[in-house]
């Protein structure tokens, strides 16, 4: 990452704040942008963020509405770099659709990475994870009636 | 207590494996393992941890920190390495490139009795953090906000069941947790994984528990099992006098761990909270809660903290509060509070009780009794003489019969040492 834009978007997660910390300890001269749902106490990360989005009250939710709504706020932050939490689905939607051209994710175990999986690809890989989960469903069930 | 073996005095070569191993840590199993082979390692003894690595998942094997004093070995458990027939075979195989004279086995939830089938060559001594044994749907045993009356090894079709009832959308999701993970490959839905769970756990050498409460879930099944508290680094959550405080000052009310969980008891605090706010106002909540959680204008959430911040909101608060719902096997959070010189109030439930002596170290209530905890908390708020005496009596404690050098010397050594005799003695022929 060279420039200087960094929006860091929040997810439920014990790395946040750790993500924060990283983030300030490897460009100390970027602008960090915390996208942060409304209810979150701004005083934990106040010297860690230079600004801060407001994400709509249960932005963690699934929708369509949601997702539009928060990818308003993020397009209007003008970041140049967004880095999420997790490497989920989701989040790699959210994020490529946002417009922001450089994407990361922060791994609980203080890693960052480049997320390089595009919608189309997302979208299978989805499917793919909701046919597994219906297919292990099944076994289960199937499982739970055998004496 | 169990006889030292002949082994005293020796350096032992010890493999601990764990299935949930992370670190920074993500639960209070993660710092017990970690301080044990450390604790070990301090004590002379030569230790292998080996540890499940899932590059997809942040609750399994997700390592940050490299500097650790004892041996870490990974194992592969991404995807269809994730399994009944291949994990077990692989920890084995890293199990037996240290070849140690004993293997504890911690933390993992359902593929345990597998991997520990796959070990018992060696003396093998299990660690059982909650009740996994009782309750396949998770380890709490905890259902309809009590204790589940079911356990099952005695009801395993109510038990196969209400797992997959609880656990069904998850699985659908596609997207399994960790523990559901292992529910999966296990295949502890199906009616053969109560007799695995039954063949190793009569042949696991010894189990070790934190309390009595467990202890009856196991002694039917295994051949013996040992009470042995947690411990706490006593090194890091070190003894720090409350920052003095002038009458208006906010004091400062703290709860750490899981908090989010509702079976912890946030409920109870805040509304014990609320009935303070109506007579005064000179105190603040923190709760280690994700930090978008709505609280009362009386409560602040601090989201997540490392083990390293931790300390410090320890040294900055006034009172500590464990108000757990369910039957609390150990309660570190406690610990770790009292470590640092804060007064606890805990809920009486299982081993917080053990923990915490009351009207000496802290206070205890019935658990969900949000009346008796303001008038606690009340009575620690208005006096800081009382505080303070409480935080000290709560430090020596800790400082006397639970640091990690004594718990290791007096307690697992002594474990580890009989399993190996008594290995030996069973191959004798």
């Amino acid at each position: 990452m060279t420039e200087q834009r960094i929006c860091a978007f929040y997810s439920t997660g014990p790395h946040y704040v750790r993500m924060l910390r990283a983030l300030r300890e490897n460009y100390p001269d970027a602008v960090i942008v915390t996208a942060i749902p409304t209810a979150f106490p701004f005083e934990v990360i106040a010297e860690l963020a230079d600004e801060t989005v407001r994400l709509p009250e249960g932005a963690q939710r699934r929708g369509i509405r949601t997702a539009l709504h928060v990818l308003k706020q993020l397009r209007r932050a003008r970041c140049s770099h967004v880095v999420v939490m997790f490497d989920s689905p989701r989040l790699n939607l959210l994020s490529s659709m946002s417009g922001i051209p450089h994407r990361r994710c922060y791994t609980v175990d203080g890693r960052f990475y480049r997320l390089t999986r595009r919608p189309p690809q997302l979208l299978w890989d989805a499917a793919r994870e909701r046919v597994r989960g219906q297919w292990d469903y099944l076994r289960a069930w199937w499982g739970t009636r055998r004496l | 207590m169990v006889a030292p073996g002949a082994t005293q005095g020796i350096p032992l070569r010890i493999s601990l494996v764990d299935l949930l191993f992370s670190w920074p840590p993500n639960g209070g199993a993660d710092v017990d393992l970690y301080n044990l082979a450390t604790g070990l390692v301090r004590a002379g003894h030569d230790v292998q941890v080996v540890v499940v690595n899932d590059g997809d998942s942040w609750e399994r094997g997700a390592i940050q920190s490299g500097h650790f004093t004892f041996s870490l070995l990974g194992v592969s458990g991404t995807g269809h390495h994730f399994n009944r027939k291949r994990l077990p075979g692989r920890i084995r195989e890293a199990v037996d490139t240290w070849n140690p004279e004993v293997v504890f086995l911690g933390d993992g939830f359902l593929m345990k009795p597998y991997v520990g089938l796959a070990l018992t060559d060696y003396p093998l001594v299990v660690r059982y953090y909650a009740y996994e044994m009782a309750c396949l749907r998770d380890i709490l045993h905890f259902k309809d906000g009590a204790p589940c009356p079911n356990h099952y090894l005695k009801t395993p079709g109510v038990c196969r069941a209400c797992a997959l009832e609880h656990l069904g959308p998850e699985i659908k999701s596609g997207r399994p947790h960790a523990w559901t993970q292992e529910y999966l490959a296990a295949q502890a839905y199906g009616p053969a994984f109560r007799t695995v769970a039954e063949s190793f756990l009569s042949q696991v050498t010894g189990a070790i528990v934190y309390n009595e409460t467990m202890k009856s879930h196991l002694v039917h099944h295994c051949k013996s099992v040992h009470v042995v508290p947690g411990g706490v680094d006593s090194q890091h959550f070190t003894f720090e006098p409350p920052v003095p405080k002038t009458p208006k000052d906010a004091k400062r009310i703290l709860m750490t761990g899981r908090a989010s969980d509702p079976m912890k008891g946030l409920d109870v605090l805040l509304e014990a909270g609320e009935r303070l706010y109506g007579q005064r106002r000179d105190f603040k909540i923190h709760v280690t809660v994700p930090e978008e959680t709505a609280l009362p204008p009386f409560a602040l959430a601090i989201g997540w903290q490392s083990h390293t911040s931790l300390v410090n909101y320890y040294h900055q608060s006034d009172v500590c509060v464990v108000p757990s719902r369910w039957e609390e096997p150990f309660g570190l959070v406690a610990l770790e509070a009292m470590a640092t010189g804060r007064p606890v109030c805990a809920s009486r439930v299982g081993g917080l009780q053990d923990i915490v002596v009351h009207k000496e170290t802290g206070f205890l209530f019935d658990a969900g009794d949000a009346a008796e905890l303001a008038k606690q908390l009340e009575l620690l708020l208005d006096n800081p003489n009382l505080r303070q005496r409480m935080g000290i009596a709560a430090h020596r404690r800790v400082y006397g019969e639970y640091r990690w050098p004594h718990i290791v010397e007096h307690h697992y050594l002594p474990v580890l040492e009989a399993a190996i005799a008594e290995h030996r003695e069973g191959r004798r022929p």
